[in-house]
């Protein structure tokens, strides 16, 4: 078995790169900068027909890759439509293209997000086009990547929507750069933040590391099953989140209900530190019922305790590390 | 300094440069003097009514020269002095906005010393443009009764054969095409304001609004995609015009022919993939309502107005192809014979005292076309401020590359030499490569994945329906003359970049 895992460089490619080896799989890792931390690298870009690679290199990887694994992307919620069109669409038309030409392909996995479905309303188990409108152009891109792969009739594909990927990470550290985790700066100043129902709805977060194993075994999985939603199982909601996030500071973050605020918020939010696109997400996220984990195979990884905490830690020593 | 021929406009005594902007765009690079008599004038006689609706006392919009075009050695041009002109006397824009929108970015003429509108003068210019604007969608609609009637009476009187009632039917079609002229001139000339006001509102108001903008402002329902499909089939002509050249009526006969081509439709590639999403619609509930009031509202214009200036279009090229049916049978009555006509101004055929001597006419005209054929034209002609020479400048403006219709396609390329395409047996999609395209290029975009013209902006035809169709597509390249078919390129529609790959 040979495993080509597309952005194998990334905070979850990592992981899954690292979870294929331990399967035995022969894995290939497949990035813009040509490097891998584990296995062996190519240096190819999404956007490019047969995805960048050199003649040659595409060649044999078409006759000998059993398994693709598709985790390239960008998680910024601030980005343009360009992201959503160029990066997420026709970068996943590429991989569709590339698998097609697969030889031996047993499986292609798509890691897609809960946010695909942007503001969509209603218990969400596996639909996907709801009509729904949507917060920024991340969530929009990762919709229509996903799109195009339900729309790939011919291909073994499977889906692997996760929450927002949080945890100390691996070969890659968390950042705060983009994501939820861009909001943890702004609450260690100790601003108030408006969260609808003081932010006790889930948000579905997960470990990055065991999204990596479960991403995996999507992959070598042979099972039915198109569409696996998986997150953490206990839960926790976004001031969970958030709370736990900062402990490592020992902050307690000012989350309130005062959705009198929310205008005020968005004008100020830049200039305190707060990304704008943030404050979307202040109100409950769709609404995804505990048992859809019941649909994935039972001896799948929960993400382990303290994981966020860990997180939190992550970014605290990575901070200290860099104002040293 | 060249030598005064008959078929030559005069050059404007004040405004001094002329480009053939959307023009060397669209049309055929020469035209036939009649086509020119049909087009030219028309556009004249248009783009005068709209200045003299904006400001009833511009002096500069009159005179016995052509103010707003151009005929030199069979090319036409717009007087980009001019245009630039109208820009001048509205607030807020200036004539970088005519240049960005029909000329491809090029650096705009100075402004003509003497001439200068005062701010009350511009201000009060805005509700007589606000005015424009909401007068028309009702021309628009007269505009296309008039064109269907002026094509049932044509029927009629050809297949009456009375040289009374060709007579009465010219005069009348004559009518209507000026008015298919202003209005399509209203439209365009419209559209540069209205645009300029969505970019700063978008500016202001919206982050990444250059992504947003070729995403967000496209038109809906345009009229070149129901013609072709033949959802839109024209119950008393038929869509025939669709088959023949734009702009040229004498495309039956050299050396006309030779300068226009027309296409047959191409048969949609079958799509891969799920149907896309209007990304406008995408865009707009994206954003809460405050953030949206005014631009959506703005860009809705904006899109309407290209929309109308599509249908103003069409409805121009089906009253030029009455014309084209209409034109022999009155050649004959005049006792000319083949070709002679398409050396004839509408006006020469139309007048009886000129009949005697439009033979010897005929012939003057030939050895001039010759001539002028002869002669090379460039894009941009400016005249000499004190010695009256032409001075054709010997470098060409720089183009600067834009996408127009966003998204990325890594193609192989095909150019007009190559159709009809076989887009089932490309390897790749396949990515059209021209000098420039009008919608008569329409008939070949659904086989297409994307689209690099050298010429062209935002608010170009093919822009426009680009966009609709959602190819992704560079305008403007410098590539775009030197690639053949058969290599390899990726293009940008959001960044303007191409790059050849093999």
């Amino acid at each position: 078995m040979k495993a080509l895992v597309i952005g194998g460089t990334g905070y979850v490619g990592s992981a899954v790169v690292r979870a294929l080896l331990d399967h035995g799989v022969e894995v290939v890792s497949l990035s813009r900068s040509g490097r891998a931390f584990a296995g062996d690298a190519v240096q190819g870009d999404v956007r490019l027909p047969d995805l960048g690679l050199a003649p040659g290199v595409a060649g044999e990887l078409h006759a000998t890759v059993t398994h693709v694994v598709s985790c390239f992307g960008s998680v910024d919620w601030d980005a343009g439509p360009r992201l959503a069109v160029e990066l997420h669409r026709d970068g996943t038309r590429s991989v569709l293209r590339f698998a097609r030409n697969c030889r031996s392909l047993e499986r292609l996995v798509h890691l897609s997000s809960v946010l695909a479905l942007g503001r969509a309303r209603g218990p969400i188990v596996g639909e996907l086009e709801l009509g729904q409108a949507f917060r920024n152009w991340y969530e929009y891109g990762k919709h229509l990547a996903e799109r195009e792969l339900r729309a790939a009739d011919d291909l073994p594909w499977r889906v692997v929507r996760v929450g927002p990927v949080v945890g100390p990470g691996g070969d890659v550290a968390p950042s705060t750069a983009s994501g939820v985790l861009a909001a943890v700066p702004y609450l260690l100043r100790g601003y108030p933040v408006h969260l609808a129902d003081g932010g006790s709805f889930p948000c579905y977060p997960c470990d990055a590391e065991t999204a990596g194993r479960v991403i995996a075994r999507a992959a070598l999985d042979p099972g039915d099953g198109d569409v696996w939603t998986w997150f953490d199982d206990t839960m926790p909601s976004l001031a969970d989140l958030m709370t736990r996030l900062c402990s490592a500071w020992l902050v307690v973050p000012r989350i309130v209900s005062l959705p009198a605020l929310a205008p005020l918020g968005r004008l100020a939010a830049r200039r305190l530190g707060l990304p704008p696109e943030l404050l979307e997400y202040a109100d409950p996220w769709t609404e995804i019922p505990l048992k859809v984990l019941d649909q994935l195979p039972p001896d799948l990884p929960s993400c382990p305790a303290g994981y966020i905490e860990a997180t939190g830690v992550a970014l605290r020593d990575a901070g200290r590390r860099e104002a040293a | 300094m060249t030598s005064p021929r008959s078929i030559d406009t005069a050059p404007h005594p004040d405004f001094r440069c002329y480009s053939t902007g959307n023009f060397g765009e669209i049309a055929p690079e020469r035209w036939s003097i009649m086509s020119w008599s049909l087009v030219g004038d028309p556009v004249e006689r248009g783009l005068r009514a709209f200045t003299r609706r904006l400001w009833p006392s511009a002096r500069w919009a009159t005179g016995s020269h052509y103010v707003f075009v151009g005929y030199f050695a069979c090319r036409p041009y717009h007087n980009l002095s001019a245009l630039c002109q109208i820009a001048r006397e509205l607030p807020g824009i200036g004539a970088a906005d005519v240049t960005r929108a029909y000329f491809e970015g090029t650096t705009a003429p100075p402004s003509h010393v003497g001439i200068h509108a005062n701010a009350v003068q511009k201000l009060l210019s805005l509700p007589r443009m606000a005015r424009e604007f909401h007068r028309l969608r009702p021309r628009l609609r007269a505009l296309e009764g008039d064109v269907a009637l002026c094509e049932e009476q044509l029927s009629r009187v050809l297949a009456s054969g009375s040289l009374l009632e060709l007579g009465r039917w010219l005069e009348r079609a004559a009518r209507t095409l000026d008015q298919a002229w202003d209005v399509h001139y209203s439209t365009t000339s419209a559209l540069v304001p209205a645009s300029a006001l969505q970019r700063a509102l978008g500016e202001r108001r919206l982050q990444r609004w250059d992504e947003l903008e070729p995403l967000v402002t496209r038109p809906r329902d345009i009229v070149w995609s129901r013609l072709f499909d033949g959802t839109g089939e024209l119950p008393l002509t038929g869509s025939r015009f669709l088959e023949l050249p734009f702009y040229e009526v004498g495309d039956a006969f050299e050396p006309w022919r030779s300068y226009a081509r027309a296409f047959a439709p191409h048969a949609p590639q079958e799509v891969q993939g799920p149907a896309a999403d209007d990304l406008a619609d995408v865009a707009w509930q994206m954003l809460r309502g405050a953030s949206r009031l005014g631009i959506q509202q703005t860009t809705n214009a904006v899109a309407d107005s290209l929309r109308a200036r599509e249908d103003s279009k069409a409805l121009a090229m089906r009253c030029l192809h009455s014309f084209r049916l209409a034109l022999p049978s009155l050649a004959e009555e005049a006792g000319l014979t083949g070709d002679a006509w398409t050396y004839l101004r509408i006006d020469e055929l139309l007048s009886a005292r000129h009949r005697p001597l439009l033979t010897g006419l005929v012939e003057r005209r030939r050895e001039e076309v010759a001539e002028a054929l002869a002669e090379t034209m460039p894009d941009r002609l400016v005249w000499d401020e004190e010695t009256g020479d032409r001075d054709a400048p010997t470098v060409e403006p720089e183009r600067r590359s834009s996408g127009v219709s966003p998204g990325v396609v890594a193609g192989v390329v095909a150019t007009l030499a190559d159709v009809p395409f076989d887009s089932d047996r490309a390897s790749a999609p396949i990515v059209l490569v021209c000098e420039s395209a009008d919608a008569g290029v329409q008939t070949l975009l659904p086989s297409v994945g994307g689209l690099i013209t050298r010429r062209g902006s935002m608010l170009s035809h093919i822009s426009t329906l680009a966009r609709e169709y959602g190819i992704p597509a560079v305008v403007n390249h410098p590539l775009a003359g030197s690639l053949r078919s058969g290599q390899h390129v990726v293009l940008n529609g959001s960044t303007g970049e191409v790059e050849v790959i093999a």
